[in-house]
């Protein structure tokens, strides 16, 4: 008899259809070192198997009235445990029954009955053993992974690793997570029972591994008592932790694999069993959990500190916005006064006041549109509207009106295609520059309008004048927000730093870039480089999301 | 009697206007306005167009901020009355206005009689050149 020795005993229930038959078992099972209890069929059955709340128990198909499965499923629900249960078939049972754990055929074997027996119990105190574990485990993590996220991700990872060693009496644990810009597995500071040197060292690409193979190398949990000469572990990972043995299983959330939970060498260097790596898998189950509310909670820190940022802009730009508004009130309000109280102005005073006060009012009225714009820019809210463009009409539309020192030349050859943008706001980035080109040309001269097609499915379209220009090194920043050439000259003019900033938003919105070339005192040339068709180039950049963003404001020269 | 002369430094050509047209129809008054956009500008025509009856100096400037500008005047000029354009939005600032070394602050928007009432206050008071060694009649913090 093998197990007879090393089986532990434990408490049989008998449930047998012929209770003389139940008897002999029981004999056989006490002689065993088991205690038995014989039930009788009626009434009194489900009660005294309550009491006796047995490890194992055993009987005929039937038993009573009822097919023994069902008295067992209701002991099993009423004690909330899974007692096992073994079935004796008669020679008239003759198929195989699926809700026993293990059948033996009559006639009974006491030796075979004596074998099943025992190895029920043994399972079932491995069972229990393994279960006070989990619970452990689990009222371990309810307890102190609650408080961890506070801690941040360090703080998890070194308590998940020692949790895990812990729980397996390992001496080293460690937790990888996949990186999947790196494409790579990554071991996370800090491990337990090891160098951070050591684990900051552990890192390999997991490139045309499915999903769920991000074990080191095989799929699902993995058990090496033998860890370096295991061909299922990377040997230089291996090496570099010093493991001789390892359990490895993955963090897995859902269908996603989010990393793997490795422990290896246990204290004393017992080899680790199989039931191991269901405690291991069950931390596993806690962690990927922890390691997921960790990481939306740094996303929502993250995000909140984005806001507050985003807020911090939003004053600052409401405080600039105000200062801005305030000077034209300030010189309307005090020319109003003039003309109402001086009741013997001259007329020419009078017109001369007039006109500006009209003059401070167009420029409330732009900068009320320019903030709205650039307000709703910011938070997406501006829909371009695609449509045929005729360029030459277009930037005829642009030109201001009145000029009296400022020539305006446009060369647009008639090949040049019309061209998908949105109207208005393309003559609106025209007009920005064909006003900048005035306003900052005060001696006067020509100002020319020059498009080009290029090869490439791309118009060139440059605006250029005679005027002040602008310091090569001030190039990059004019076209960001609130920013203008800083120069004695320039500030002289009066302006909000938002008009470029307004046509770079415009430009790059069509998929183009803008950039300026100038020498200083010898005059600017915007230049704009835009798709011919803008809702194609537009598509195809939002479909190629990581395309580059195009940095059309640091470009000093044209591609 | 010889015209006073007063410097506008404010970036917002039409506000420039606005005090020469209020202070040049003063018919009490004859005063000679010298016009700055930057601050740059107003410490050059500090050097060059001075001295001055009094500066009326915007706070906000778009080459360095109007108490950077008052910190460097008093460094050259230590008697000459300086008075802050203020919005009501930067009244909180004013104690930052007196640590640069200004006299006295104007509200925006500038209504008529309360630019010329303090500018007449001002520049009343008979000025001090420095060389002079009299009393200043305005007492400097």
């Amino acid at each position: 008899m093998i197990l007879g020795g090393s089986a532990p005993p434990g408490h049989v229930a008998i449930l047998h259809s012929s209770v003389d038959r139940g008897e002999a078992l029981g004999k056989v099972l006490r002689a065993a070192g088991h205690q038995v209890t014989v039930v009788r069929p009626g009434a009194g059955a489900l009660p005294t198997l309550l009491t006796a709340s047995p490890d194992v128990a055993m009987g005929t198909l039937y038993f009573g009235d009822h097919a023994l499965k069902d008295t067992i499923a209701a002991a099993r629900h009423a004690l909330k445990s899974e007692v096992p249960l073994l079935i004796v078939l008669g020679r008239e049972d003759a198929d195989a029954v699926v809700s026993a754990d293990e059948v033996i055929r009559e006639p009974v074997d006491a030796g075979e009955l004596t074998l099943r027996v025992g190895s029920l119990i043994a399972r079932r105190v491995e069972r229990r053993g393994l279960q006070k574990k989990i619970d452990q485990l689990a009222g371990l993590n309810r307890t102190s992974w609650a408080f961890s996220l506070a801690g941040g991700s360090e703080t998890l990872f070194g308590q998940i690793a020692k949790l895990s060693a812990d729980a397996l009496r390992a001496e080293k644990g460690l937790v990888l997570l996949y990186d999947s810009q790196r494409r790579e597995m990554q071991a996370q500071t800090p491990g337990f029972g090891l160098t951070r040197e050591q684990v900051e060292r552990v890192h390999y690409p997991v490139d045309g591994e499915p999903r769920d193979r991000w074990n080191f190398r095989i799929n699902g949990p993995l058990l090496s008592n033998h860890a370096f000469s295991d061909p299922h572990l990377l040997p230089e990972m291996i090496a570099l932790l010093g493991l001789r043995s390892a359990l490895v299983v993955p963090l897995t959330l859902g269908p996603h694999v989010l990393g793997l939970l490795l422990v290896g060498d246990r204290v004393g260097a017992a080899p680790f069993r199989d039931e191991d790596l269901g405690v291991l898998q069950a931390v596993a189950g806690q962690a990927a959990v922890s390691v997921e509310n960790q990481r939306l909670h740094e996303q929502i820190k993250e995000a909140n500190a984005r806001l507050q940022e985003y807020d911090r802009m939003k004053s600052e730009f409401v405080a600039i916005i105000a200062h801005d508004f305030r000077s034209p009130l300030m010189a309307i309000r005090g020319f109003a006064e003039l003309v109402l109280e001086d009741t013997d102005l001259p007329l020419e005073s009078r017109q001369e006041f007039m006109q500006t006060i009209m003059d401070q009012t167009d420029d409330l009225a732009r900068l009320a549109n320019d903030t709205l714009l650039i307000s709703r820019m910011e938070t997406g809210e501006i829909q371009y509207e695609w449509q045929d463009v005729e360029l030459a009409p277009l930037i005829l539309e642009a030109v201001p009106l009145g000029l009296s020192r400022h020539s305006v030349v446009t060369d647009v050859p008639a090949g040049v295609p019309a061209i998908v943008a949105d109207a208005d706001r393309m003559k609106q980035v025209l007009t920005n520059l064909l006003s900048n080109a005035v306003k900052y040309s005060p001696e006067g001269g020509a100002i020319t309008v020059r498009v080009r097609e290029r090869g490439d499915q791309h118009v060139l379209i440059e605006v250029a004048d005679q005027g002040l220009g602008v310091p090569p090194d001030q190039v990059g920043r004019l076209f960001q927000k609130f920013e203008r050439v800083r120069s004695d000259e320039h500030l002289r003019i009066s302006g909000t730093g938002l008009g470029l900033y307004i046509c770079r938003k415009i430009v790059e919105g069509h998929g183009g870039q803008i950039w300026v070339e100038s020498e200083t005192g010898r005059g600017s040339t915007f230049s704009i480089r835009l798709p011919v068709d803008a809702r194609a180039a537009t598509r195809e950049a939002s479909k190629s999301n990581g395309a580059a963003k195009n940095n059309g404001a640091a470009k000093s020269t044209p591609a | 009697m010889a015209k006073k002369k007063i410097l506008v430094v404010d970036d917002h050509a039409p506000t420039r206007a606005l005090v020469r047209t209020i202070l040049e129809g003063e018919k009490y008054e004859n005063f000679e306005i010298v016009e700055a956009a930057t601050g740059t500008e107003c410490l050059k025509a500090m050097d060059k167009k001075g001295p001055f009856d009094l500066i009326l100096l915007d706070v906000n400037l778009p080459d360095m901020d109007g108490y950077s500008v008052c910190r460097a005047l008093r460094t050259v000029e230590s008697k000459v009355p300086i008075i802050f354009v203020t919005a009501k939005g930067d009244m909180k600032d004013y104690a930052a206005g007196r640590a640069a070394g200004a006299d006295s602050y104007l509200v925006k928007p500038i209504a008529r009689a309360s630019l010329r009432s303090i500018v007449g206050l001002f520049t009343s008071v008979e000025r001090n050149a420095p060389k002079s060694g009299g009393e200043a009649e305005l007492t400097e913090k």
